[in-house]
């Protein structure tokens, strides 16, 4: 399985990596939306986790892109801050505040993930 | 021997005789000769006279000509011309008298140069300029001076003459002597023979000739000297030369007397201009005197009459001057001429009263004062009378007394008039004193005044009696009564309102440009006296059918140049006419009541708009109250008395800092400011006597002379602005604060990620290693995860999240908030003492964040305690409103503190957001609640929530 991990902190992306890569998915970065785009089209990731703010293009848009290509793809946003109240104008599959603590995140993706599998 | 003797007698008869007869001869011959030269002597004399006077002439003519040139006084001029007459008299006079060639040269040199003289002062006196004239003048100077040397040539030659003659006179006196001396010696013996006999028949005439002799000597030349035959010839001779010498002593007197009288007549000159002057100013005060001065003489004849005489008597001047006393009457004549005799022997009759006549006949009243007139030589010769016409000084008098009279019932009338500001009563007083006896006196009087607005003078008050027994009636009451004008305008007046005549002078409304009598009086400004109404066509008719008026007269009442009125008056009853008199103290009674009745509509105006004040006062919906400067309330209008829910007597005269409970004066006081900068002063007041912020401000309230003596007040309730306006401020601090914390969170979020999240994945492989210290990279992650809760928390915060409203049971959410707070309150040994309502508090809530809302008051209060302690919750239902209230023992709150405790951030633990209670605020508010906190300070804090009840359904719907 293929996670595409977008987000403009490296260390973050680096516990990303090492993280999600010990649950046994197969781990790209992205450091910016253009990055995002581009490294999306050339590996076709089975989900992608996008931090919201980022230099340069923002991560709403990078999100209305990839649906663009793929509706059925799920990203997954992740924030600094609780923004469950406008969740539903960001048309995403889930959302997540991002944390010390990954058990969240690994959860929602599998979460993300099963259904596809049994379809 | 008696021939012989007789011859001898006869013979020395003869000789005698013959001697005499010659002797007789020569003295005739000698005396001839003496009586012709004294002639001679005399003439010179007379011309000498003569050409003195001339002399004296020129000196004359000359001074007026250079008083002329220095005054131009046309006077001196005639004196110039006068004098020049007497000179051409007295050159001919000269002329007349010259005897010889000598004198003719002279006296043509002398009458030429006269001649010249004349015609250059002539000329001189045709010169306007005197700059021009001056060298006129000098020649003339220079003339005169030739003049007078001519004139004193003259008299040289005259005195000339006059020696030689003396001389020839003194030879005849020789030749005499001679002659006589030979007949003496011949005739000597017989003489002394005859002489005894003869002697006494001629020693007489000779004693006669000797006498008229020294005669002649003293100067009486003409007397023709009488020459008898005689024999004295010694004593005769001795008289001649004594005769010589005294003619020469004569001569020289004369000369000596012409000086001196030259001199005497240019003092008298001098004497008789000071003379004028003084007469011109005696003269002056004759006839500028206000008092008539007469002279007389003694019989009554008038001498003089000055002015103010011909404007008291009436006669002119030259009717008079002459005529005997025109001015006393025919029966004090006796009386008069006694005054006359005592004046003659030189008594003053003074200020005596008496009477006088006029031209016109009319007798009147005089203060006289009759003195002598004293002559040059000392003597009475007449009588001066002074007179003053005491009639105008009585007539003064009594008018004096009159006007005092008049003035005093004005000035009583005014003052009662001043003091009435009530217009209805003003005008009652101003009629009553119109028609009082010891007032204006008239029988009926109407006042009217003008209505602008309508055009119209309209009839406002009227007063009298209706007929001549109301009248009768009245006027007897009143007199009887004793009572005077003074206490009928202190009390009741006799004429009440309603009675006839008021009832008719109410019903009047004429144009006010009619024609009638009444508009004219407005128009014109002036009063009108009419004594027959009806043959005036002018008289409004009304006046005449309605109130029977035959004759009256109307004055104008004039305020500052402007008619407000009129009032009119009549003597219906006693008929009595209107009298010039009357209708000036009128006129003079209307300009007082004129402005006592501006005044009384002034202070109608006056009293209106204060009653418009009061009621816009009262009617101001913001609290309005004026005090003094030492804080007493001395007005308060309605909205402050429904607000305090008092009464004006409450509140007047109480501190302001008592009935409005601001703590007394103090710094913050704005009426303290207000009397210090004679400003406005504007503060806005918490809980000022009444609940709520109140904004209030202070007005300088001045006096006429610009002190302050108090400061109004204007409280307005702002308290729901101050909500508002709180409201408005919070949430644009949220605002700025949310930005500003989402900023710094996403920041520090993504470190914290890294850090927390490094260090688990350290933790983990420690922990598989079995070493101690993985126990270290626990406390970094849990570290972390404070403070990402901390953060959460923050962004909760700022985020205002919309309330999710559902029925919520209160004490079911309380109980389960306390659930959660069990443990910890028994480790701290704190206990929870509830006081729950019986039944279940239902209202609409989010029930999460009004969880969230509790749980922070638990949470502060059990902070608060630390250990030991009690927690004491109260729900109950008051009215539409769920009550909270939690109370605990944690030692209270700070009062200085206690509004800040709802800010966000604030805080006074070391670890705390101050966060919690900012968002218990928050939500009680966005339910539509409020939350009070009371706090003592030692004891503990109760925090109050109030929800309401009701908004249940609308919020459903």
């Amino acid at each position: 399985m293929k996670v595409l991990v977008v987000d403009d902190d490296a260390a973050i992306r680096r516990l990303y990596k090492e993280e999600l890569e010990e649950e046994g998915y197969e781990v790209f970065l992205a450091e910016s939306s253009e990055e995002a785009l581009r490294i999306f089209s050339e590996v076709k990731p089975d989900i992608v986790t996008l931090d919201i703010r980022m230099p340069g293009e923002d991560g709403i848009e990078v999100l209305r892109k990839m649906k663009e290509f793929d509706s059925r793809l799920p990203v997954i946003m992740c924030t600094a801050y609780d923004h469950r109240d406008d969740f539903n104008v960001w048309a995403s599959d889930a959302y997540v505040v991002k944390s010390s603590n990954l058990d969240e995140l690994k959860e929602i993706i599998r979460k993300c993930l099963k259904p596809k599998d049994t379809r | 021997m008696k021939l012989r003797i007789r011859t001898k007698f006869m013979g020395a008869f003869f000789i005698v005789v013959a001697i005499l007869v010659l002797n007789s001869l020569v003295s005739y011959i000698a005396l001839n000769k003496i009586s012709l030269s004294l002639a001679d002597l005399y003439a010179i004399n007379k011309k000498q006279q003569i050409n003195n006077n001339i002399h004296l002439l020129f000196h004359n003519s000359y001074r007026a000509i250079t008083n002329w040139f220095n005054t131009r006084n046309p006077e001196e001029r005639k004196n110039f011309l006068k004098n020049s007459k007497r000179i051409s008299l007295t050159l001919k006079e000269l002329e007349e008298s010259i005897s010889n060639d000598k004198e003719r040269r002279a006296y043509i040199l002398l009458k030429e140069g006269y001649d010249n003289l004349y015609r250059e002062a002539h000329y001189l006196f045709t010169i306007e300029n005197n700059k021009k004239a001056m060298p006129v003048m000098n020649s003339i100077k220079e003339k005169t001076t030739n003049l007078l040397e001519f004139g004193d040539r003259l008299q040289g030659i005259f005195a000339e003459e006059m020696n030689s003659q003396i001389a020839s006179s003194n030879k005849t006196r020789n030749w005499t002597y001679t002659l006589l001396l030979v007949q003496t010696s011949a005739g000597v013996s017989l003489a002394v023979i005859l002489g005894i006999i003869i002697s006494r028949a001629i020693s007489k005439p000779l004693e006669r000739l000797s006498s008229e002799a020294e005669l002649l000597g003293k100067g009486e030349l003409y007397i023709p000297i009488e020459v008898k035959t005689g024999d004295e010839v010694e004593s005769l001779a001795e008289k001649f030369n004594l005769m010589a010498s005294r003619l020469e002593k004569t001569i020289s007197n004369l000369k000596e007397k012409v000086s001196e009288l030259e001199e005497r007549e240019s003092a008298l000159a001098e004497a008789k201009k000071g003379l004028q002057e003084t007469k011109d100013y005696l003269e002056g005060i004759v006839e500028n005197s206000a008092d008539a001065i007469i002279t007389s003489d003694f019989d009554g004849r008038i001498t003089s009459w000055n002015k103010a005489a011909e404007k008291i008597y009436g006669f002119k001047e030259e009717e008079v001057i002459g005529k005997v006393l025109p001015m006393i009457p025919e029966f004090l004549m006796v009386e008069e001429r006694g005054y006359i005799e005592k004046i003659k022997a030189g008594e003053t009759i003074k200020n005596t009263e008496t009477f006088r006549q006029k031209k016109d006949g009319t007798i009147f009243e005089v203060s006289l004062t009759l003195s002598p007139i004293i002559g040059p030589s000392g003597n009475v010769i007449g009588v001066s009378g002074i007179s003053r016409d005491l009639s105008e000084k009585k007539r003064l008098g009594e008018e004096l007394l009159r006007k005092t009279h008049e003035l005093s019932t004005l000035y009583f009338i005014s003052d009662a008039m001043r003091r009435t500001l009530n217009l209805n009563k003003l005008l009652r007083i101003i009629l009553t004193s119109v028609t009082m006896g010891d007032g204006l006196g008239f029988n009926r009087a109407i006042l009217f005044l003008v209505d602008e607005g309508e055009n119209i003078i309209k009839g406002m008050i009227g007063v009298g009696p209706g007929s001549h027994e109301e009248a009768w009636q009245i006027w007897n009451r009143i007199a009887s009564e004793g009572k005077s004008l003074k206490d009928l305008v202190a009390g009741e007046m006799p004429w009440d309102e309603g009675s006839f005549v008021d009832r008719l002078a109410k019903n009047v409304e004429i144009p006010l440009n009619g024609e009638g009598v009444l508009s004219l009086t407005i128009t014109n400004g002036k009063g009108y006296n009419i004594s027959l109404a009806r043959a005036d066509p002018t008289v409004d008719p009304f006046l005449i059918q309605q109130f029977g008026t035959e004759a009256f007269a109307t004055v104008p009442l004039i305020v500052k140049d402007k008619v407000i009125g009129l009032i009119l008056v009549d003597n219906l009853f006693t008929k009595r006419p209107i009298a010039d008199d009357d209708m000036r103290f009128l006129t003079a009674f209307a300009n007082q009541a004129a402005s006592a009745i501006e005044n009384a509509r002034l202070f109608e105006k006056v009293s209106g708009a204060e009653s418009e004040l009061r009621n816009i006062f009262d009617s101001i919906t913001d609290m309005v109250f004026f005090i003094d400067t030492d804080f007493n309330i001395i007005k308060v209008n309605k909205t402050i008395l429904e607000k305090l829910n008092a009464k004006a007597d409450d509140l007047v005269w109480k501190k302001c800092y008592q009935v409005f409970e601001c703590g007394g004066p103090n710094s913050e006081c704005p009426h303290l400011e207000t009397l210090r900068s004679k400003k406005p002063a504007i503060k806005e007041v918490d809980d000022y006597g009444i609940k709520g912020t109140f904004l209030v401000s202070t007005s300088p309230f001045l006096n006429q002379s610009g002190n302050v003596v108090g400061t109004i007040h204007i409280l307005r309730d702002v308290t729901e602005q101050k909500r508002m306006r709180e409201r408005l401020l919070y949430s644009e601090k949220m605002a700025v604060l949310g930005e500003m914390a989402a900023k710094i969170a996403h920041e520090i979020r993504n470190p914290l990620v890294s850090i927390g999240g490094f260090a688990r994945r350290l933790e983990t492989k420690l922990r598989k290693t079995g070493i101690k210290e993985a126990d270290y990279t626990n406390i970094i992650v849990n570290e972390v995860s404070r403070l990402e809760g901390i953060l959460q928390e923050l962004m909760g915060f700022v985020k205002e999240r919309p309330l999710h409203i559902q029925s919520t049971g209160i004490n079911r959410l309380i109980e389960n908030v306390l659930s959660l707070f069990h443990s910890d309150l028994k480790d701290k040994r704190i206990r929870i003492v509830k006081e729950l309502s019986p039944e279940e508090l239902e209202i609409p809530g989010d029930s999460e964040q009004l969880k969230q809302a509790i749980i922070n008051i638990i949470n502060n209060a059990q902070q608060a305690i630390g250990t030991n302690g009690e927690i004491h919750i109260k729900t109950s239902l008051l009215g539409d409103q769920v009550t909270i209230e939690i109370s605990d023992t944690g030692g209270g709150i700070p009062y200085d503190i206690l509004n800040n405790i709802f800010n966000p951030f604030f805080t006074t633990k070391s670890s705390g957001t101050g966060l919690g209670l900012a968002i218990t605020h928050r939500v009680v508010k966005m339910h539509g609640g409020e939350i009070e906190v009371k706090s003592q300070e030692g004891i503990g804090t109760t925090f109050i929530i109030k929800l309401p009840l009701k908004s249940v359904e609308v919020l459903k719907g």
